[in-house]
């Protein structure tokens, strides 16, 4: 069917792409969150020991740690790594919950275009704002945010797409790789 | 504003939204039908900034060094220093199973982490010394989430920074009301090894054993005493305790005990920070919700529409913890707290409440309902690990959910349990 093939094609030309920048990014993330830590203790350090404060550590730290949560997001939402109450959706007949995944798949690409737009505003408004303690623009921290949101459309598009082949023929999906970094809800 | 974006998020969350894009979507969906563009910015903003926190580097740290003590394999030298304690018992491997999840909590912040990693080590074992497979996830379940209660909590950090109160404070009043659930699951567990005969796990150790067995654990154990030493005494803030903790689990694993090679570290540090993401995410996200609450008057329709109900304090308790509790049947404690937190803090504040007191008790209630059906991550990771039913660990759960249940009416009745200790500390 020429719908079911056209929706092939779209989710198996972004699939290689995602899972490479989804990999990527939590590889990144990982250099990051290692990074936070050496900084951190790096703050306590010069507190302690040498009695002087590092102005600029909180504030590089939190930059990096946003970048992070951005950073593994898109791999977060391929391998269905978001905590989500599946017990009502998997009681309905298969269908139907494709149906409602459908509607999902729409209203989350729509929010996500709406973030994107606004984190281009985010950004052009931080050209001119300085950093607190950093010689930067904060247009450079928020850099992420819209990478981040186009990364994380063009997963949403790929799941779109893939629901849609599903719902025409629910055995034509073989399910994507889980990834193989997550334990589960850490909380 | 309208308040289309609480049944947009019902909806979506019913659908099998990712809680995550269902905290977003719905107040962007409520403003686009109100025709309120020009706050789409706000919306952005919430996400960013409710990310953008210190405290809540807490949050990734904890998790990076409970990853690298699972992969240093301190599991195993807390279960023999605490079969060493209470082993010779009647029902030994019980208690077994509840002090290592004590000790465990000192650790970590995390009921989920608490069970896989016990439940891995003690459930076959238990089986094979003549307990029910059942019982043994059960009472791993159930003792689990002292995890969350006893410091370090990582939902305390989220609760902490959402409703900016006082994280060490939180510790504090956390630590009494945790070993008090603690005690419970033991004397219920001593009841029931009597009444069925479940066996002793061996012989009285030695003082040179138990004194080999702390030395042993000796390098696992100190890590609390860093942690909350440092945290309770004022030396470090919450997040930088975190980073000494995680250093400390690096040295520990890679040099004293030597059970961590440099080569497992990125895939280590590669776990944390995708779970760490996840919970970022999901609390930017619950800010951007809590902000819609907000600005559009709903957190005062309920808390109106509550006090019309009655104005008696403690009927309200009563009714606030039958609500948290089926809440937590459904939804787990991190999400729970996020999105009813905020909603729910500032009526009984007004009403006279210590915010302490209130974070305790709804830290408490949602945590315990990590182990309820039909909705409990513990349980699923549980059953998950012995193999065993979810409704089949439930039945057996029943005497200890009921003590858990206990001891939140206890807390929620006796301020004094919780407040206590941060009052003795100078932390309120």
């Amino acid at each position: 069917m020429f719908l079911h093939r056209f929706c092939h094609i779209i989710a198996s030309r972004l699939a290689p792409i995602n899972k490479t920048v989804g990999t990527a990014g939590v590889k990144i993330a990982a250099v990051f969150l290692a990074v936070m830590v050496v900084v951190v203790l790096a703050q306590i350090l010069f507190r302690y020991i040498l009695n002087d404060s590092l102005a600029w550590a909180e504030e590089l730290a939190k930059a990096m740690m946003v970048w992070m949560a951005f950073l593994v997001a898109p791999l977060a939402m391929r391998s269905g790594a978001n905590v989500s109450i599946e017990m009502l959706a998997e009681a309905l007949p298969v269908r139907l919950r494709i149906f409602l995944q459908l509607i999902i798949g729409a209203a989350v690409i729509w929010v996500l275009s709406l973030f994107l737009i606004e984190s281009v505003g985010l950004w052009q408004r931080g050209l001119t704002v300085s950093a607190a303690s950093l010689p930067v623009k904060m247009a450079f921290f928020y850099s992420i945010v819209p990478v981040g949101f186009i990364a994380l459309q063009l997963v949403a598009i790929e799941l779109f797409f893939r629901d849609i082949m599903a719902f025409i023929d629910p055995a034509s999906v073989k399910p994507l790789d889980r990834n193989s970094f997550s334990a589960g809800d850490p909380l | 504003m309208s308040f289309t974006y609480f049944w947009a998020f019902i909806f979506l969350m019913a659908a099998g939204a990712p809680i995550v894009f269902a905290l977003l979507v719905a107040p962007g969906f409520s403003l686009f039908i109100d025709n309120e563009p020009d706050f789409y910015k706000a919306l952005l903003s919430r996400f960013y900034n409710g990310m953008d926190s210190f405290p809540l580097m807490a949050v990734p740290f904890f998790i990076l060094a409970g990853e690298l003590m699972n992969s240093a394999g301190i599991t195993r030298s807390i279960v023999k220093f605490s079969q060493s304690l209470i082993g010779h018992v009647r029902g030994g491997l019980a208690q077994v199973n509840i002090i290592s999840s004590i000790l465990f909590a000192g650790l970590s912040g995390s009921a989920v982490a608490d069970t896989s990693a016990l439940g891995k080590m003690l459930i076959s074992s238990m089986e094979e010394n003549g307990y029910s497979r059942r019982f043994a996830a059960a009472i791993t379940a159930a003792s689990s989430v002292i995890g969350p209660i006893i410091p370090p909590s990582g939902i305390m950090i989220i609760y902490a920074f959402i409703m900016n109160v006082s994280v060490s404070g939180l510790f504090a009043a956390g630590l009494i009301p945790g070993l008090m659930i603690a005690f419970g699951l033991m004397a219920v567990t001593a009841y029931l090894s009597k009444k069925r005969n479940y066996p002793v796990a061996g012989r009285k150790a030695t003082f040179v054993e138990r004194k080999d067995a702390f030395k042993a654990s000796g390098p696992a154990l100190m890590t609390p005493v860093i942690l909350l030493g440092g945290i309770l005494g004022g030396i470090f803030t919450p997040t930088e305790a975190a980073a000494v903790a995680t250093a400390y689990a690096l040295v520990v694993g890679l040099f004293i005990q030597k059970t961590v090679r440099m080569k497992d570290l990125g895939g280590i540090c590669a776990s944390a920070a995708l779970q760490s993401g996840i919970i970022l995410f999901l609390v930017g996200s619950a800010l951007t919700f809590a902000w819609i609450i907000t600005v559009s008057g709903m957190a005062e329709s309920i808390a109106g529409s509550m006090l019309g109900v009655t104005d008696n304090i403690l009927l309200l308790l009563l009714l606030l913890n039958l609500f948290l509790f089926f809440v937590g049947m459904f939804l787990d404690a991190g999400p729970a707290i996020m999105i009813l937190g905020p909603v729910l803090a500032p009526v009984f504040t007004a009403l006279g409440l210590d915010p302490l007191h209130f974070a305790i008790v709804m830290c408490v209630n949602v945590t315990v309902g990590l182990a309820t059906p039909p909705m409990g991550l513990v349980l699923f990771v549980a059953a998950s690990v012995s193999g065993e039913k979810v409704e089949a660990i439930a039945r057996e759960m029943a005497p200890f959910l009921a003590i858990q249940v206990f001891v939140i009416i206890l807390i929620t009745y006796f301020p004094a349990l919780s407040l206590t200790l941060p009052k003795m500390l100078g932390l309120m």
